[in-house]
């Protein structure tokens, strides 16, 4: 199983590195040698692909579908960047239910962060969708690269030590107690740090709506090792502050016409299926190793997006 | 066969038959009630627990927010399903999307002739735009679940989470406008 999920990741890795040329004649011929549904199923199927991947190795979809869609398929980086953010927005929308009533996500704890961050991503938004292309592709290779170095090297604590709440997070109630299934402790935690989390979810918040990818590559950092928050009430409470600020990302990308129903609704109901199926197969693979070929796979897209952006 | 018996045999047979019938259905009420007791027990068990980890408005938002996601899941197939196959004609027809889905958004709005904001709405009879209903439904369900639980926080004086709900609404209700439509 490890075997074949690393084959798919390879491919993936090789079709990154293939595609180029192929889209530079289809964009000269106008996609003539393929018909539309001939690319809407490979959408399909690579946004299955991604959607297994994504679960498995632990990364939001969003991250992974936008420099790969964008590098592999003929579609302009609006749409692209729409699509991502309704396949962030649908993921973490569909888990949210489940988080919130396991106590895993805390409502009270991601409601000043989601404020923050919404209001960030119609900034970042508007600035994507103003901006040239050249210089957004540019910048999303930039931030693609952050992105592995951060994966790369980020740390995790548990259950981080929190001496002493802060002033606001005790006035804005961010505190509570989770249960954890495998301890079968029940465990309490109150956060730190406050005002440097939330400026930090501000420019989180910008780089989601600038780029159309999900955040929880960086939500997870920024409330558990800044802080405080135990990694699993931060993974949990992430992915509602997720489903929050895309939500206003995704109206300005829609009322700006960014979004196109050929290319969204097969993203979103193929990434679906594919996290479903990634679930299943969670348990029968090597995270490390499938994280590891993730990383190698946003290595290229990030260094393939920046050059475009460069024009080379 | 009863009507081969004489009247006192039949009237008895009745009675025990009867009897017999009423016991069972005693029988079967009195299984359903304890089922049901059971059931409802399990219920509050299971509400109590939760209750332990989640508040009562966060289960409103999880409970609403599941409901939404399904009808937007819906949603979405079924206004796909009539696009591509044709029931619902298309604004752009799908063998000629090819020469319009590598365009900017704002490239494409104008050509298509629909502009920005909320002016898609006007062709929502199209198949491509009928999916917008589904997109739209999905990224406005945040600030429905934020007015569920918004009557929690004045019920129990907590104005801090209160002001703060609301601010979210009207920052989600401000995107969603259409006021903000830029372009490149």
């Amino acid at each position: 199983m490890r075997l074949s999920i690393s084959l798919v990741i390879l491919a993936l890795v090789a079709m990154v590195l293939a595609s180029e040329s192929a889209i530079a004649e289809s964009a000269t011929t106008t996609a003539s040698a393929l018909p539309w549904w001939a690319w809407v199923l490979a959408l399909f199927v690579v946004t299955f692909v991604l959607g297994v991947v994504a679960v498995v190795a632990g990364v939001g979809g969003g991250v992974l579908f936008v420099p790969i869609v964008s590098g592999l398929f003929p579609f302009h980086l609006d749409f692209v960047r729409g699509t991502g953010l309704l396949i962030a927005l649908a993921g973490a929308l569909a888990a949210g239910p489940t988080l919130l009533r396991g106590g895993m996500a805390n409502l009270q704890l991601a409601m000043p962060p989601a404020l923050t961050a919404s209001a960030a991503a119609i900034v970042g938004a508007m600035i994507g969708l103003i901006l040239p292309h050249n210089i957004v592709q540019l910048a999303l290779g930039t931030m693609i690269l952050g992105v592995v170095g951060l994966m790369a090297i980020a740390r995790k604590s548990d259950n981080p030590e929190v001496a002493r709440a802060d002033a606001l997070s005790t006035a804005l109630r961010m505190h509570g107690v989770y249960h954890d299934p495998f301890s079968g402790r029940d465990i309490e935690w109150k956060v730190h740090r406050t005002p440097q989390g939330l400026a930090l979810f501000a420019l989180i918040g910008v780089l989601g709506g600038m780029f159309g990818i999900g955040a929880g590559w960086a939500n997870v950092p920024a409330l558990n090792l800044v802080m405080g928050v135990p990694l699993k009430v931060s993974i949990g409470t992430s992915t509602v502050i997720l489903s929050i600020a895309n939500s206003a990302a995704a109206w300005v990308y829609l009322n700006h016409g960014a979004m196109l129903a050929i290319i969204a609704v097969p993203s979103i109901l193929g990434m679906m299926l594919g996290s479903t199926i990634g679930v299943g197969l969670l348990s029968r693979t090597n995270v490390a190793v499938i994280r590891k070929l993730v990383i190698v796979l946003l290595l290229l897209a990030g260094v393939r997006a920046l050059l475009r952006g460069l024009g080379v | 066969m009863r009507e081969y018996r004489d009247d006192g045999a039949a009237k008895s047979t009745t009675g025990v038959n009867g009897g017999g019938l009423r016991s069972a259905w005693k029988q079967v009420t009195t299984r359903l009630r304890a089922r049901a007791r059971l059931r409802r027990q399990q219920a509050m068990r299971s509400r109590s627990q939760r209750l332990k980890y989640a508040t009562p408005e966060q289960l409103a938002y999880a409970d609403l927010l599941d409901i939404g996601t399904t009808i937007a899941r819906y949603l979405l197939a079924g206004t796909f399903i009539l696009y591509v196959f044709g029931v619902s004609p298309a604004k752009i027809p799908l063998s000629e999307l090819p020469a319009y889905w590598s365009m900017a958004a704002d490239q494409y709005s104008n050509l298509v002739g629909v502009g920005t904001g909320w002016n898609w709405l006007a062709l929502i009879g199209y198949g491509d735009y009928m999916n917008f209903f589904g997109i739209a439904f999905l990224s406005g369900l945040t600030i429905a679940c934020y007015l569920r639980v918004l009557p929690f926080s004045l019920q129990r004086k907590d104005f801090v989470s209160g002001a703060m709900l609301m601010l979210e609404v009207i920052v989600l209700s401000f995107a969603a406008s259409g006021l903000l439509a830029g372009g490149h």
